[in-house]
């Protein structure tokens, strides 16, 4: 893997893989110019890294947030476009008056006042639905929304996890522990100079795609792919690992959501039990089985400390089997195992232990 | 307190090492290395901001917090001072400028001092670097207090400061030993690397070091270990140069290889992190890694194939390239073959 282009991190995203990854599979499987597809799109790392690689590329997934980083990232704006639309934003700002900012302990304590005040106007000014330019500043935003910010001064946040938003109730009571005060940051200047740093190495000549949606809905939004997609990389939602309504909330808050967390947002972003899980996962390669080209390789990686690797296993290959309507899959390649090492929740949420090891399939419809 | 009763403390914590004859010595050191010019604009510009007491020890009256501006102050109320230093004002000095007395808070010892000091520098708004920070830490340690109360009164993890104080003793031994700071290769002394390094479970091993505070925590039969490590952390001289640039990689790869018998063994030889550390890769993903690479480039050629312009040497190059994968290609069939028959004969 060569120098990780800097907008890959652009906002970085709890489950998330590499993009040498993704690069692997890309150079391994298609052409230049062939379509790459992520049903679970998250942070939009096959999409971004299909791109640079020279392959078209496509995606989605149900989490506004990431469906937003993965749009933004699959067309980004010119330079001036977004450092023109950030000034002027600033002024519009600065000119607003009152501002109605939410008045709960979390938000006094998470924010500095002015930083806050220019968090809300952008979360009613910015179209990040319709317009790219917005999407673009409204990801940057979401990616400094929260994190360390005794580490960075691009954090508009008092101390949190950059890849999850803790708790308000628990978030409160660790800054009051630590007597920690939220930094002074100017939200416009820190975007302008991410402009900079996100734009510096270019982008990808070919423009991509990445939409809000559901797995299940993926033939019917994306018709024009219909029996194109040479290759799918992608990595579902893990049984029970994580809840993206909550994981997500403050980042969900930006870009239109509730004041607090709520969980269960999504119907399935989270299954109680491996039978829900597997008729979920089902039901999802059935979603994307119109736009697989019959030569199409899929490659998924999945967690599971909640399962013996045989029976995720069989499960995948099952779920992947009746999804596909194909009753003999090629697996291509022998299980790959890694560890998931360097967990951030742990260093906040003591004791979130979630999935220690993951598992890597390639496989095609025979 | 009057300015010209307080005496400057010649053993600061800032000046980790370092110790001053007198007070010109020590202005002079701050002049160069603390700010003090721009200080001295400030205060000129704008007149001395009485806004915070400094510290000073009663009895002898030693300026525990605030030597920068009590320094400022004497280099402008004293021209005899500045012309034996050599310095000259960047601006006219004014009776704002001059104050006679400063505000002052006045304490039995360091002690009492401690918190106040040390929460302003480590967490407050005027933060030491790693190595003043784990001095301090490791000076008020000695002086009986334990690591947990250190903590506590500092507002940092009981880690952080053992850490800092634990990397602060192997600097000091390691500087018993030889090592000069002076004549490291980095830019600058990054103590994070050390103190991180000592964190590593091969590093820690290696060293076998020791927690018993009584002892130097390095054992005396693996004191050259101690300074290859920070030979290959800082560099010493030109011919050791460091070989830890980032403590991202370049750290975790050093604690990989150290690890690794052969893989050290190669550092030692050849003093290259990135060779030694490619040992460390099975040969498997070097492969896939390497081809990986040759496709990328080779993809990269492709989307400007437009541009060849019949020269002679492009065109080897290209013949070059297709006999390579080729060949490759027919080893890869062959050997599969082979795995495939050996799976029949099973």
């Amino acid at each position: 893997m060569s120098v990780v282009h800097p907008l890959h991190s652009i906002c970085p995203y709890f489950a998330m893989f590499p993009p040498g990854f993704v690069e692997r599979y890309v150079l391994a499987f298609t052409n230049p110019g062939d379509i790459v597809f992520d049903p679970f799109s998250g942070r939009g790392t096959t999409i971004f890294e299909s791109l640079l690689l020279g392959r078209q590329a496509y995606g989605l997934d149900i989490n506004p947030v990431a469906a937003c980083v993965s749009a933004a990232k699959a067309d980004p704006p010119t330079r001036a476009a977004l450092l023109n639309r950030i000034e002027a934003l600033k002024t519009q700002c600065a000119d607003a008056g009152v501002i109605e900012v939410p008045t709960s302990e979390f938000f006094e304590a998470c924010y500095a006042p002015m930083t806050l005040r220019q968090l809300v106007f952008l979360r009613t000014a910015l179209q990040w639905r319709s317009s790219k330019v917005d999407r673009f500043i409204a990801a940057m935003a979401l990616g400094c929304l929260h994190g360390e910010s005794h580490k960075s001064q691009n954090c508009f946040s008092n101390r949190m996890p950059r890849t999850i938003s803790t708790k308000p109730d628990y978030s409160v009571r660790w800054w009051a522990e630590k007597e920690l005060v939220p930094p002074q940051r100017d939200v416009f200047e820190i975007l302008k100079r991410q402009v900079d740093f996100r734009l510096a190495r270019g982008v990808p000549a070919l423009v991509g795609e990445a939409r809000i949606g559901d797995v299940r809905n993926a033939t019917k939004m994306f018709r024009k792919l219909r029996g194109q997609v040479k290759l799918v990389v992608t990595s579902p939602p893990y049984l029970d690992t994580t809840d993206y309504g909550e994981d997500q909330w403050l980042r969900l808050w930006f870009l239109g959501g509730a004041e607090r967390p709520k969980g269960r947002i999504f119907a399935d972003a989270r299954h109680g039990t491996s039978a829900a899980y597997w008729t979920f996962l089902a039901a999802a390669w059935n979603g994307i089985s119109g736009l697989l080209a019959p030569d199409c390789t899929i490659v998924i990686r999945i967690g599971g400390m909640s399962f013996a690797p045989d029976e995720l296993e069989n499960g995948v290959l099952t779920s992947l089997r009746e999804g596909l309507g194909s009753p003999v899959l090629d697996v291509i390649q022998p299980l790959d195992v890694s560890e998931i090492k360097n967990r951030q929740t742990n260093v906040f949420r003591p004791g979130t232990k979630g999935k220690r090891v993951e598992y890597d399939f390639v496989v095609r419809a025979a | 307190m009057t300015v010209d009763n307080v005496k400057l403390d010649l053993n600061n914590p800032r000046f980790v090492d370092l110790s001053f004859a007198d007070e010109a010595e020590m202005i002079a050191y701050l002049y160069a290395n603390a700010d003090i010019p721009e200080l001295l604009l400030s205060i000129l510009n704008s007149g001395f901001m009485d806004f915070e007491p400094i510290v000073v020890r009663r009895g002898d009256s030693v300026v525990l917090e605030g030597n920068r501006r009590v320094a400022a102050l004497r280099l402008i109320r004293n021209a005899a001072l500045r012309e034996k230093l050599g310095i000259k004002l960047p601006a006219e000095p004014t009776p704002a400028a001059m104050p006679d007395e400063i505000r002052a808070v006045l304490v039995n010892d360091a002690a009492e001092a401690r918190k106040f000091i040390g929460f302003k520098h480590i967490n407050g708004p005027q933060k030491w670097d790693a190595m003043s920070k784990a001095k301090y830490a490791a000076d008020w340690h000695a002086d009986g207090a334990s690591l947990e109360e250190i903590s506590r009164s500092l507002g940092d993890t009981f880690n952080t400061v053992t850490r800092l104080v634990e990397g602060y003793r192997v600097y000091k031994q390691a500087l018993s030993l030889g090592f000069d700071p002076e004549r490291r290769t980095a830019r600058r002394f990054a103590f994070s690397h050390l103190y991180t390094a000592l964190t590593r479970s091969s590093i820690k091993q290696w060293l076998d070091l020791k927690d018993d505070e009584g002892t130097d925590p390095v054992p005396a039969e693996n004191a050259d270990r101690l300074q290859k490590l920070m030979s290959w952390l800082y560099g010493q001289g030109e011919r050791e140069p460091a070989v830890v640039r980032s403590q991202n990689p370049d750290l975790n790869r050093l604690a990989d290889v150290i690890g690794n018998e052969r893989t050290l063994e190669m550092l030692n030889t050849t003093r290259n992190l990135s060779i030694a550390f490619e040992e460390l890769e099975p040969q498997t993903t070097r492969l896939e890694n390497a081809l990986i690479q040759a496709v990328r480039h080779t993809e990269s050629a492709a989307a400007i194939v437009s541009s060849f312009d019949g020269r002679a040497s492009t065109y080897e190059l290209g013949q070059r390239l297709w006999g390579a994968a080729r060949d490759l290609f027919k080893n890869f069939r062959d050997k599969r073959a082979q795995l495939e028959g050996l799976d029949d004969d099973l």
